[in-house]
């Protein structure tokens, strides 16, 4: 696949997260009026954004052999995150901090090979370790929605560069497709 | 009182992690992830023996997605009055959506980039009104 397609795939991804992600907050039954309205402003305001964001994407080419240490950064960081949020309780606040330090400072203090690179993938990962056992029950979904977080971040390397929260999402879709995948395939088991 | 508080220290969060990354120059992961570790720590010396009640258990969360806000890159962002009207607005968010996604890992990412994503339209939409304006 060409850069420009995986871009595109990328940003249709991006967005229909988000849109997702409005909607459902939308069902809430005792949300007061004017807040719906608020919400629908807000939305459409996120359009007229990201319509706008897209036009200017880098076309950077994708390589796979040059992303695998992103990959695994995704992986080590949620797995890490997790750990230290359900065994060591530290709640997930503090551990997302926590490994986002280290993964800013680690690399750079052990000299690994583009130290610099690590950073924000283990931040991602970090956010998919964040969740609460309720919705990833095992190491193994962890290791699962992480990996998902993981591939994501690649195809949506390019898009909507800078703007906040785009790791986050990243890590929400992650964990949504991964507990989605966890309920069909336990349903089929069952 | 608690919606109150809560809006204040997301405005608080979003400008002081612009601040760290963007003027002190220490990039956007360092800013962010020191000050929400920072704010958790004293949140757990200062009240592990309290009963839990909701604001302690909240102020730390809302401080981290806060902070993705703060992560922004300047060209976006264009400076701090934006970043503390795009933390406004994450306050607001996170009050009328937490119960949705609770534990969903990421739902704090995805809140903070609406509310980034909201205040860039605003910005590109006054800017076209302004364009049209000057054209007549």
């Amino acid at each position: 696949m060409k850069t420009k397609h995986i871009n595109l795939l990328g940003s249709c991804f991006f967005i229909i997260f988000l849109a997702l992600f409005s909607f459902a907050a939308l069902q809430q039954n005792e949300m007061p009026n004017a807040i719906y309205y608020l919400f629908f402003l807000i939305v459409s305001l996120i359009c007229i954004a990201s319509f706008k964001l897209y036009k200017d994407v880098t076309e950077e080419v994708h390589d796979l052999k040059n992303h695998i240490h992103i990959m695994l950064g995704v992986i080590i960081g949620g797995v890490l995150t997790f750990v230290l949020n359900v065994e060591f309780k530290l709640g997930a606040a503090m551990a997302a901090g926590l490994v986002g330090i280290l993964g800013a400072y680690l690399p750079q203090f052990i000299r690994l090979p583009k130290a610099k690179d690590y950073a924000v993938p283990v931040y991602c990962g970090a956010f998919v370790g964040m969740s609460s056992t309720l919705v990833l029950s095992n190491i193994w979904l962890v290791l699962l929605a992480s990996s998902l977080a993981a591939l994501l971040f690649v195809v949506v390397k390019n898009v909507y560069l800078g703007v906040g929260g785009r790791l986050g999402v990243v890590a929400f879709m992650g964990v949504t497709l991964s507990t989605a995948i966890w309920t069909f395939f336990g349903g089929i088991i069952k | 009182v608690n919606s109150i508080i809560i809006v204040l220290v997301s405005i608080l969060a979003s400008t002081a992690t612009y601040f760290v990354a963007h003027d002190l120059k220490q990039g956007p992961v360092k800013a962010s992830a020191i000050l929400s570790f920072l704010v958790a720590l004293v949140f757990l010396l200062l009240f592990h023996n309290t009963a839990m009640n909701y604001l302690i258990t909240t102020i730390p969360l809302v401080f981290i997605g806060a902070s993705f806000i703060g992560m922004s890159s300047k060209a976006h962002l264009k400076n701090l009055a934006y970043a503390a009207f795009a933390g406004l607005l994450f306050g607001f968010i996170f009050l009328y959506t937490t119960d949705l996604f609770k534990g969903y890992g990421g739902g704090l990412g995805t809140e903070a980039s609406m509310s980034v994503l909201a205040t860039l339209g605003i910005e590109y939409l006054i800017v076209a009104i302004i364009k049209k304006l000057n054209k007549k």
